[in-house]
């Protein structure tokens, strides 16, 4: 009979199959889902674009490179971005030059959208089963970074404070690093402090924790490597333990004090080692002092984002401070 | 310079980006092309779905309507329907006689009253409109001016043409004339068309007579029905609102917003013909199946449909799937991952064949429901073309099947799932006495405050009030600990009592028996335990249990020794008296009677015979009931089945049964295994049950179910579904423990689950049953709520289910006991021997048939006297015995309300009271009983009575209903077909034979191709062929005869019969006895 019966010659698998290592039908169901598909071609573009970039910021530089060798040139006419001749206008008009190369994108990425809204449907669900908590139970993709930051910190720290403070920072970075070269081209040499501080918050901090979210955590968020089944039954023994028990205080305000003292510590040691690299620089001698703070208070903050993890994941350490209010 | 190096061109500036654009634009062109596709076909598949559809069924149609023409002409050949035909006719020329004078006057009639009503119309506007003004005018002068406006269009004389008799006449009439005249025309004309209507009745009513008749004997539609259908088929339209081929077809109900749109690919479902795959199949050309022939076919069950209207109830309401979604049948049947309802399963064909399918939706609705009066359709067989399989005659082989629900809701009920598992609405009992004893102590808590404060109260009036609160308390507690005592009696475990299994039992044979079971009774509920053991552990287990139960048992006090009886008797005894109601035994390698009881073929080789003497006189525990023998009966019986032994047993003794240390360590493991569930154990009569509780186990989330290690293996091969776990946990149930590392070195870590030793069919059912089982989307007001009477039905049948009447007794038309097919109740087939019949009585009817205060006596005390201790009070006659039941009270009361419902009686009943009889009637009464020697086959109670085949009437009073007695006097077949009781015989009928000779006689019945009648003059009994009679008419009542005075008796014969036998006829009245 059609299609209602079970599948003919499925017999039933009455035999015991451990979690394969490797699972291609699972990863290929992952990739395939659409909810992961922007993240895949996300990673894809992000490595194209992060090339073309590149390409363009060191051509640029090789060029600057020329004209400060090459006063003469310099005063000359000439463009600021590579490739160039002497004989080339200097500005090229927005009108019909950039417009219509943006008009031609816009085509391509219409014509993609309809595209892929033909092929892959919104990836709306089933309604909602209010008995069962879906097992993994995933935030939107564009989410999945703070879910797991929720795994190192407080909700409240891990939802609201640290991912206001890195965003915040990120936005920030034009007016503590206010250097007006750069503008209307791209270069590396000239932003190199404000490009690598970005690309560490927002690759690392960011698309690595979604793509770990997403491809990595299995059911009750647990590790499991690309491609390795999901087994909701699986155990695996982890006591992480705070602290302030590892060095065997108990009283509340022993732990409260003992929490704060680590974490001035550690804001002192950052702050310290971030200023011993950042002493010489060319930058630090033009910043004011309260561009200084700001940067040494955003620098201090995204960092314990990646220290926390290291503590957690290589020595089980749950919380650094705790306090009836919040927990570090 | 004189070398010019060329300059390069600036690309930005220079280079042309026409064609990428021009390529780009194209590639937008066409997605937004493919857009259009998908929008309109991708994403709308039913619709080239229809379009096949429409060709498929056209196909049909034209195969099906000659076929239904050649049908139709061949019935209209038939007999039936010329008669039929002939009297139409001669109403209908009846008709044609008077008729035609009435329509011409009606014509005649229709243009006068055309011709008054244009005048009159006209004349009654102006009135209307002066009327207005009149109403509203301000002064005395402008109505003096009105009224005479108005009188002079009343005075007008209006030209009108009238017809009286073909003569045209023009007249001149005012208004006044002209309202008189419309009016006797308008009561002429109405007058006549009441004649007309009047005249046209009796052929109208035959024309409907015979419609009725065609629709009824022809097997199909009309073939006037299938030519509409055609019609609207070519025209490329769907559905019952005639739709087109391209459009959604759904089910809104609005009630809350269900809809359903199954039928945009499932168009064929609700079509009025019945095109079934293999139907599909053979009138497509080509000899390939049709790939969607499944998909196409009428429901299968219309009878179903009549009685949930898919436009009331949709279709996914008992099906599941996610019925708005028309995408995919992936996604419309909700098969995509974690949809709360997917589509109900079809069964494997093997079980499909016996089982009906998808019934795992009715029991979301019908849960308090123990059996649906439902029969699935019967399955077909399909061959490789998909052709019906046929029989020589071409006609379709069809398989009869049960349904799934009424096979689980048995099971479930019978092998005593409900044991470990809680089931709403199952083995209440114990929740019931809970309930009652927490009202017990609040009420004890209101009275003694009561009490206090009616100590120290002074006012007498409060005095008085307290009084009666404290009194309605004590009430109250008095009906709750009596319903509590009731329910005490009620609660049945499903397995035997143990706490005496040292009388009862061999004690070598406890350790065979709990190692495997089936090996000793292959028919038995008993499961076997210990499959998840090692053979070495499964044994210690089975010993430790053995020794606590044999530690645990009393011995029954009052078992006496008994004497050796007579198996040869008792072997007879066991066969008449009525045990295969319930038992099964092995009887010359056939195994007989019914399978609700435990199968006695082996049991000599298990019991010790004085328990068993004991037992069989007095059962007194379990639903055992008492057949009331005598104890040397009781010692034949033993002793018969004492000598039923052959099983094979290896008995082995066990080295510690009386050992209490050992004994101590089964106690843990009866626990264990919640042996309690089952069976009456001293000290676990208050242990809860162990297994999960199943009443919503279809909507569990699969993440809850426990398929262990073997998840993986279930996922990779598609069977991560409820129906999937079910049937292997029943089939196996221990398989989810595979691979699982169990760490208790005794054992007691395994999964518990016993086998049942299930049938491919049974686990079907029992999966379907908890599929169905689940938390319900559907709303209140959509699931089945029955009446008060249809409340009586559903408790009925448990206790019928619970204590097996069906097993002696016929409860629904067309079911028959198992018991009624021996040779030795089918009764002696000797043409001479009155007694045709030695079966238990049919119970239909029964509601009607008797007071519900009788019955309730008699199902309390079937003997109805102390004196018929050992025998039946009602039907002494009968080998068979109506036992004791100990059934509690509200059992009872239960099974009472279930008869009175079954045949729509009202409850309670109230007696007619009866006109009493004078003396003169009396006389009467007594002689025409005499007359017709009702004693003949009606028994007295006297056992000297010879020939008794029919009920002691000595009890008619008080057991039947006045207004029964008087319809079973008239007409006994309509009421209990195939009933021994005459008809007529209280009537005189003269017979005239095709050879001119007169019978005159009484009690006329027709038995296969005779008339059967007592010759008055003679008295002899007469077998007349039917086809020798020419005619044969009733004289007169019989009674009339009898005495001469009684001529003059205007009463009805049959209601004085009927009150002799209520008021008067009694144990006290001499009965008439006809020795034969």
């Amino acid at each position: 009979m059609f299609f209602l019966s079970e599948p003919s010659g499925m017999k039933p698998e009455l035999e015991v199959h451990p979690p394969a290592i490797f699972d291609g039908q699972q990863l290929w169901d992952l990739i395939a889902l659409p909810d992961n598909v922007p993240i895949v071609l996300m990673l894809v573009l992000l490595i194209f674009y992060m090339w073309l970039a590149f390409r363009q910021a060191f051509a640029n530089d090789r060029l600057i490179e020329q004209l400060e060798a090459d006063p003469n040139l310099a005063k000359t006419h000439h463009r600021k971005t590579a490739p160039w001749h002497p004989s080339w206008d200097k500005t090229v008009s927005v009108w019909p030059h950039l417009l219509k190369r943006e008009f031609l994108a816009a085509i391509i990425v219409t014509a993609f959208l309809i595209v892929w809204s033909v092929f892959l449907d919104a990836p709306l669900e089933s309604p909602a089963n209010p008995t069962l908590t879906m097992n993994p139970s995933k935030a939107p993709w564009y989410f999945l970074g703070l879910q797991e930051i929720l795994v190192y910190f407080d909700p409240w720290i891990a939802g609201v404070i640290l991912p206001g403070i890195i965003v915040g920072g990120l936005m920030a970075i034009p007016y503590i690093d206010p250097n007006p070269m750069g503008n209307g081209y791209y270069t590396w040499k000239q932003r190199k402090f404000a490009i690598s501080i970005f690309l560490f918050g927002f690759l690392v901090l960011w698309v690595a924790l979604v793509i770990l979210g997403t491809f990595m955590r299995g059911p009750g968020w647990m590790f499991f490597y690309p491609g390795e089944t999901w087994d909701h039954l699986k155990v695996v023994y982890e006591i992480n333990v705070d602290l302030h028990e590892m060095f065997g205080i108990t009283s509340a305000m022993g732990k409260g004090l003992f929490g704060g003292a680590v974490c001035l510590a550690y804001s002192a040691v950052a702050g310290g080692i971030f200023h011993a690299l950042f002493r010489k620089s060319t930058m630090y001698a033009r910043m004011s002092l309260m561009q200084y703070i700001h940067l040494q208070i955003f620098m201090i903050t995204m960092m314990s984002l990646p220290v926390k993890m290291i503590l957690r994941l290589a020595f089980n350490v749950k919380y650094v401070w705790v306090t009836p209010w919040f927990n570090i | 310079m004189a070398e010019k190096q060329p300059v390069p061109k600036d690309p930005i500036q220079t280079k042309s980006l026409s064609l990428p654009i021009f390529l780009a634009s194209a590639v937008l062109m066409g997605s937004v092309v493919l857009a259009g596709y998908d929008e309109f076909f991708g994403r709308r598949p039913y619709k080239a779905i229809q379009e096949n559809f429409v060709t498929v069924y056209s196909n049909y149609l034209d195969v099906l309507k000659p076929a239904q023409e050649k049908k139709l002409a061949k019935l209209k050949d038939s007999k039936a329907y010329k008669a039929l035909e002939e009297k139409l006719e001669a109403a209908k020329e009846a008709m044609d006689a008077k008729v035609p004078a009435i329509a011409d006057e009606l014509v005649e009639l229709q243009g006068n009253i055309d011709s008054l009503q244009g005048a009159f119309k006209n004349a009654r506007a102006q009135l209307g409109a002066y009327r207005y003004s009149l109403e509203t005018a301000r002064s005395d002068e402008r109505r003096e001016t009105i009224l005479g406006l108005m009188a002079d269009v009343k005075a007008t004389k209006l030209p009108v043409t009238l017809v009286t008799d073909g003569e045209s006449k023009d007249l001149s009439l005012d208004f006044d004339e002209i309202t008189t005249k419309l009016n006797a025309y308008k009561a002429r004309k109405s007058k006549l068309d009441r004649q007309r209507a009047a005249l046209s009745k009796p052929s109208s009513a035959l024309q409907k007579q015979l419609d009725d008749f065609v629709v009824k004997n022809l097997d199909g539609p009309l073939p006037a029905n299938v030519a509409k259908l055609m019609e609207k088929t070519n025209k490329g339209l769907l559905g019952s609102e005639g739709k087109g081929v391209t459009d959604i077809l759904q089910i809104h109900i609005g009630e809350f917003d269900w809809v359903d749109r199954c039928e945009s690919c499932h168009a064929g479902a609700r079509e009025p013909v019945t095109m079934r795959e293999w139907d599909i199949n053979e009138t497509t050309p080509g000899d390939e199946p049709v790939e969607m022939a499944g998909v196409w076919t009428t429901h299968p069950h219309k009878g179903l449909l009549e009685i949930h209207d898919p436009s009331r109830f949709g279709c996914s309401m008992c099906h599941n799937g996610n019925g708005r979604s028309v995408t995919s049948e992936h996604l419309a049947h909700g098969m995509n991952h974690h949809w709360l309802f997917p589509l109900t399963q079809r069964n494997p064909d093997a079980v499909e064949k016996e089982m009906g399918s998808f019934e795992a939706g009715c029991i979301q609705c019908h849960k308090d429901d123990i059996y649906l009066n439902y029969t699935p359709s019967p399955y077909v067989e399909m061959d490789e073309k998909g052709h019906g399989v046929r029989d020589d005659k071409g006609n379709l082989v069809e398989y009869e099947r049960v349904s799934a629900f009424n096979e689980a809701r048995h099971l479930f009920q019978f092998k005593g799932c409900w044991g470990c598992h809680r089931y709403e609405g199952v083995d209440t009992q114990g929740e019931e006495i809970l309930k009652i004893k927490s009202e017990l102590l609040t009420l004890d808590d209101k009275e003694s405050r009561l009490a206090v404060s009616l100590k120290s109260e002074r006012d007498l009036n409060a005095k008085r009030k307290l009084n009666m609160q404290i009194s309605g308390i004590q009430t109250r507690r008095d009906e709750i600990v009596a319903k509590s005592m009731d329910l005490e009696k009620e609660r049945q475990k499903v397995g035997p009592n143990l706490k005496n299994l040292k009388s009862k039992v061999r004690p070598d044979w406890l350790l065979p028996w709990l190692l495997n079971p089936r090996e000793f009774r292959p028919t038995t509920k008993m499961p076997q335990f210990f499959k998840n053991l090692d053979e070495a552990q499964a044994k210690e287990h089975a010993m430790k249990i053995a020794a606590y139960l044999w530690q645990q048992s009393d011995i029954r006090e009052d078992v006496g020794t008994y004497a050796p009886g007579n198996a040869t008797m008792g072997e007879a005894l066991f066969k008449k008296r009525g045990c295969l109601g319930c038992h099964t035994i092995e009887d010359n390698g056939v195994t007989i009677g019914d399978g609700f009881g435990t199968d006695l073929s082996y049991v000599g080789d298990k019991v010790e015979y004085n328990f068993l003497v004991k037992w069989i006189m007095e059962p007194d525990s379990g639903v055992m009931p008492n057949l009331r023998l005598s104890e040397e009966d009781a010692r034949n019986v033993a002793t018969f089945l004492k000598s039923k032994t052959g099983s094979g047993v290896n008995y082995e003794t066990i080295a510690n049964l009386n050992d209490p240390a050992f004994a101590a360590q089964g106690k843990a493991l009866v626990s264990n295994y919640g042996c309690s569930g089952c069976h009456e154990i001293k000290d676990h009569e208050t242990e809860g049950r162990i297994g999960t509780e199943l009443t919503k186990e279809g909507s569990k989330p699969k993440e809850r179910l426990d398929f262990g290690r073997l998840e993986h293996g279930f996922k990779r091969a598609h069977r991560y579904t409820h129906k999937a776990f079910f049937e292997e946990k029943l089939r196996n149930p221990g398989v989810f423990g595979k691979g699982k590392v169990y760490e208790d070195p005794d054992g007691l870590d395994r999964l518990k689950m016993p086998d049942f030793g299930l049938s491919e069919k049974e686990i079907v059912a029992l999966s379907t049953f908890l599929q169905g089982s689940v938390e319900t989307q559907i709303p209140e007001e959509f699931r089945y709520n029955p009446d008060e009477r249809g409340k009586a039905i559903q408790k009925g049948w448990w206790v019928v289910k619970k204590y097996n009447c069906i097993g002696c007794h016929q409860i629904e038309a067309g079911v028959e006991p198992d018991l009624w097919a021996l040779p030795q109740y089918v009764g002696k087939t000797d043409e001479g021997a009155k007694r045709s019949d030695s079966r238990p009585p049919s119970l239909l009817g029964i509601g009607f048939r008797t007071n519900p205060k009788w019955l309730a006596d008699f199902l309390r005390n079937p003997t109805q006297t102390q004196a018929k201790l050992h025998g039946n009070g009602l039907r002494d006659y009968l080998d068979v015995r109506m036992p004791t039941f100990r059934m509690s009270e509200g059992e009872i009361q239960t099974l009472v309300k279930f008869f009175g419902a079954l045949d729509s009686q009202s409850i309670p009943y109230v007696a007619p009271v009866l006109a009493p009889l004078t003396a003169q009637e009396l006389q009467m009464a007594r002689n025409v009983f005499k007359e017709v020697n009702c004693n003949s086959c009606h028994g007295t109670g006297d056992p000297a009575q010879k020939g008794v085949i029919a009920p002691n009437l000595e009890w008619a009073g008080r057991k039947l209903r006045s207004e029964w007695t008087s319809r079973w006097l008239a007409d006994p077949a309509a009421l209990l077909p195939g009933t021994n009781m005459p008809s007529n015989f209280l009537e005189e009928w003269r017979v005239i034979k095709t050879d001119g000779s007169i019978i005159v006689g009484t009690g006329p019945k027709e038995v296969r191709g005779q008339l059967r009648l007592k010759d008055s003059a003679t008295g002899k009994s007469l077998k007349i062929p039917l086809d020798s009679i020419k005619e044969r008419m009733f004289v007169r009542y019989l009674a009339s005869s009898i005495t001469g005075d009684l001529k003059t008796y205007k009463g009805d014969h049959l209601n004085l019969m009927m009150r002799y036998l209520h008021e008067a006829y009694n144990a006290g009245e001499v009965p008439i006895v006809t020795p034969k």
